[in-house]
């Protein structure tokens, strides 16, 4: 049986798809940074990457969240008439994710 | 102290329900080896490990966990959204519906309760890190009989996903064993405990 999830084909949905899809990428490069360095504190490039993806992972949250909506509570949506961290879908619904 | 991030860490958009191998893989949420019984395990053990690299990593990993376990959720979640009672009593998911319906609740596959014992902080930084070292596989084990039995191509990429995760936090917590010895007395590894022999 159908689950009914439906995967969205317009453009904006496309985009945002990618946009999600990059952020999950460059943090799966950090999560792994992460790791690594509590394993190996003193790796002087690790330590310039992890910096170099965190400030790209913020730059590219920012956008997300101008365009779509939050993806977290510290990145602030600055849309004022509604608050999108309650409205929009939950992860694990599918989604954009 | 935490922070949620509104998206999963591995896509799950899963088109078609399968309540019989929900079933099994529910298992890696509250089963003895599963996401939860690893991210209590770990968070649980940092308090008292005396290398802060080592109570790092036991952070980071076990926050990663908390990551997992929302993905096996979904998982479960979505192979078993939109059942007809019909479905349901056809596929035996119907002893686990009976008490949840269609809410998460952490259980092995066999329906055994998630239980605290299945997770050990014994408070000795060679034998907890010799645990979690055995836990990574036991997970990996887990999700590759869980690979041999899924077909959809939907649920089979993101539990690729985790159990690639088992192997890289394998090796993190090898590293942090050889962190701990290296900080020991390399004649005699078990002449005191230092998270308890001052």
């Amino acid at each position: 049986m159908n689950t009914g999830y439906k995967s969205c084909n317009t453009d904006s949905c496309a985009e945002r798809r990618q946009l999600l899809y990059e952020i999950s990428k460059i943090d799966f490069v950090l999560k792994e940074l992460n790791l690594y360095l509590d394993t190996h504190p003193y790796d002087q490039q690790a330590m310039e990457a992890f910096k170099h993806y965190n400030m790209a992972k913020n730059k590219m949250v920012t956008e997300y969240t101008e365009k779509f909506g939050p993806l977290v509570l510290s990145i602030v949506d600055m849309d004022c008439r509604e608050w999108k961290w309650a409205t929009q879908d939950w992860p694990w619904e599918g989604g954009y994710n | 102290m935490w922070n949620y991030e509104k998206r999963l860490q591995f896509p799950v958009k899963i088109t078609q329900t399968n309540p019989q191998i929900a079933q099994v893989i529910i298992s890696q949420y509250g089963g003895p080896d599963g996401e939860l019984a690893a991210s209590m395990r770990y968070l649980a053990q940092r308090y008292t490990m005396p290398y802060n690299s080592v109570a790092g990593l036991l952070t980071d990993i076990g926050t990663e966990e908390l990551a997992h376990f929302e993905m096996i959720c979904a998982i479960v979640y979505q192979l078993t959204r939109n059942l007809s009672p019909e479905e349901i009593a056809k596929s035996g998911f119907d002893k686990y519906y009976v008490d949840h319906t269609l809410a998460l609740w952490p259980q092995a596959a066999g329906g055994i309760p998630f239980n605290a014992c299945e997770f050990q902080s014994k408070g000795d930084v060679i034998t907890d890190l010799t645990e979690d070292l055995a836990a990574e596989q036991k997970a990996r084990t887990t999700y590759d009989n869980i690979l041999r039995l899924v077909k959809d191509p939907d649920v089979c990429e993101p539990i690729k996903f985790l159990r690639a995760r088992e192997i890289v936090h394998f090796q993190r917590f090898g590293e942090a064993l050889r962190i701990a010895q290296e900080n020991l007395d390399s004649r005699n590894f078990y002449a005191f405990n230092p998270e308890f022999d001052k």
